[in-house]
């Protein structure tokens, strides 16, 4: 594959060689096929399949019940074979690109370190918990064993988003839609577990006056973010710090964003961040979370949504999937002083909504 | 560069992804992925000519005779074997792979005891250092 300066996708520089742009071209209108009409047929099939098991109404949220249906199934079988390949050779073809151009892109990376504005603080004695340390939706090496998991990350998700990422699109939609504080007032942003930064950057677009901070366990996704801020002259801070030990001033913080971070945390760091969260928040301080559905929501899932959500928990490098969506999240802000509700997802197709208010 | 900016300071725990097994025989599951990779491959031959055409007719070169009579030249033929044995080892790569228990591979990741791999695109322990702040990374 050739490597060369092939210009820029809206904010996104394109894939240094044409063979790997269409890689993952395949790769996105693969994964829009199967989503489709693949998932369309299955859903019929799968419903057919619980008929004709004699499985009751009552059992059909229950995913060892379901997964004693469709995992013998030739049908499902091939659905899960063909997903769990498309991810694959998805990260194959950026691993092989970055590791064989390993010296420019690090190169590139370390250029924009040191530069602003805004700035990226890197923690070598931070304590990297066991729980960070899983190969998200197998991405080689996970956020926090990869120097590349930034870069990796970022292309990885064009599939994800379908359209939606080269200019940030979806999370400047997200930042738009922020919750607010009731009375308006938004001079410090915090926006945890930021991996790539894409909402912290959308969030200081949409309140330029404000202080905005990114936080994250991974330093190669911090790396990445701050390149991405410096290339866009916005000036955000990226601190490597666990949501649940921000460091940050109690009553500090007007608005707190969290976007698909908890299903990637177990129960006990998500009860820990949701406390962190509500110390370092001011009173009448909003915090906004989009993650996956939990309690009854989640448990009025169709069968085929409820097993597929299991395989992404078992197959898919989603370790803590299963533990957050059979949770009551609402119920948790609320058990730690907030006054929770769970409002309509931002976008046609994403996670829901949930806005925590720290009385005040 | 300077390995020193590195910041992949952890190891990670392994997923095994490339030993799972959903079908009844893993060369089923072998022969799923070889058919895939072709596609990915005839997608992207297929677009490079679409962008080959599109750039050969705005440069108003008249193409397709010349490309049916072309005579490879001994370092084209040298430099495009190198390219079919490279497609070879990326689309049939699935069927030269043991059978391996991936389920087990995927609980493991699971455990405590997870087995963990060192750092990927990093350099040695030793080489490391990571200072804070902006101006010393």
């Amino acid at each position: 594959m050739v490597d060369i300066d092939r210009g820029s996708n809206g904010r996104t520089p394109r894939l240094r060689s044409l063979d790997l742009e269409s890689q993952q071209d395949f790769i996105r209108g693969f994964r829009e096929w199967m989503v489709t009409d693949m998932d369309s047929e299955i859903r019929v099939h799968s419903e057919d399949l619980l008929r004709r098991h004699g499985v009751p109404a009552e059992q059909a949220g229950d995913v060892d019940v379901l997964r004693k249906v469709f995992e013998p199934d030739p049908l499902i079988a091939s659905r899960l074979r063909v997903w769990i390949t498309n991810q694959r050779q998805m990260w194959a073809g950026l691993a092989d690109q970055f590791g064989r151009h390993r010296a420019h892109y690090l190169a590139e990376l370390a250029a924009f370190d040191a530069k602003g504005p805004g700035s990226v603080e890197l923690d070598p004695d931070l304590v990297i918990p066991d729980y960070c340390r899983h190969e998200i939706h197998i991405q080689p090496g996970g956020y926090v064993g990869d120097e590349f998991s930034g870069v990796m990350y970022h292309y990885g998700t064009n599939s994800f988003y379908m359209g939606q990422n080269d200019s940030d699109e979806f999370h400047i939609m997200l930042a738009k839609r922020a919750a607010r504080p009731a009375d308006g007032k938004v001079s410090k942003v915090v926006d945890l577990g930021c991996g790539i930064g894409q909402l912290s950057i959308a969030l200081k677009e949409q309140f330029p006056e404000a202080e905005v901070l990114g936080l994250d366990v991974a330093g190669p996704m911090l790396r990445y973010a701050h390149k991405r801020a410096v290339e866009l002259n916005l000036d955000v801070r990226f601190q490597q710090r666990l949501a649940e030990d921000t460091r940050l001033e109690s009553g500090s913080v007007d608005l707190a964003c969290a976007y698909i971070l908890f299903h990637e945390v177990p129960a006990t760091a998500a009860r820990d961040i949701c406390v962190e969260v509500f110390r370092i928040l001011r009173p009448g301080g909003v915090f906004d979370i989009t993650d996956f559905a939990t309690g009854a929501q989640k448990a009025a899932a169709p069968p085929f949504a409820t097993f597929r959500s299991w395989a992404d928990h078992q197959y898919n490098g989603e370790r803590w999937r299963e533990e957050f969506c059979n949770s009551d999240f609402v119920a948790l802000l609320n058990s730690v002083g907030f006054d929770a509700t769970l409002q309509p997802s931002k976008s046609a197709w994403m996670s829901p909504n949930y806005i925590a208010r720290k009385p005040g | 560069m300077d390995d020193a900016h590195l910041s992949a300071a952890t190891d990670y725990i392994d997923h095994g992804s490339d030993t799972y097994t959903f079908l009844k025989d893993p060369v089923v599951d072998a022969l799923v992925e070889v058919v895939i990779e072709l596609g990915s491959q005839a997608w992207i031959t297929r677009r490079r000519l679409l962008v080959l055409e599109r750039v050969m007719a705005a440069s108003g070169i008249l193409a397709s005779e010349a490309i049916e009579t072309y005579v490879p030249t001994a370092e084209d033929a040298a430099a495009w074997r190198a390219e079919r044995d490279k497609m070879m080892r990326s689309v049939y790569a699935a069927l030269a792979r043991r059978p391996t228990a991936g389920a087990e591979a995927a609980e493991r990741a699971k455990t405590p005891d997870a087995p963990k791999k060192p750092p990927r695109n990093s350099a040695p322990a030793g080489e490391r250092a990571i200072a804070k702040g902006a101006s010393g990374i």
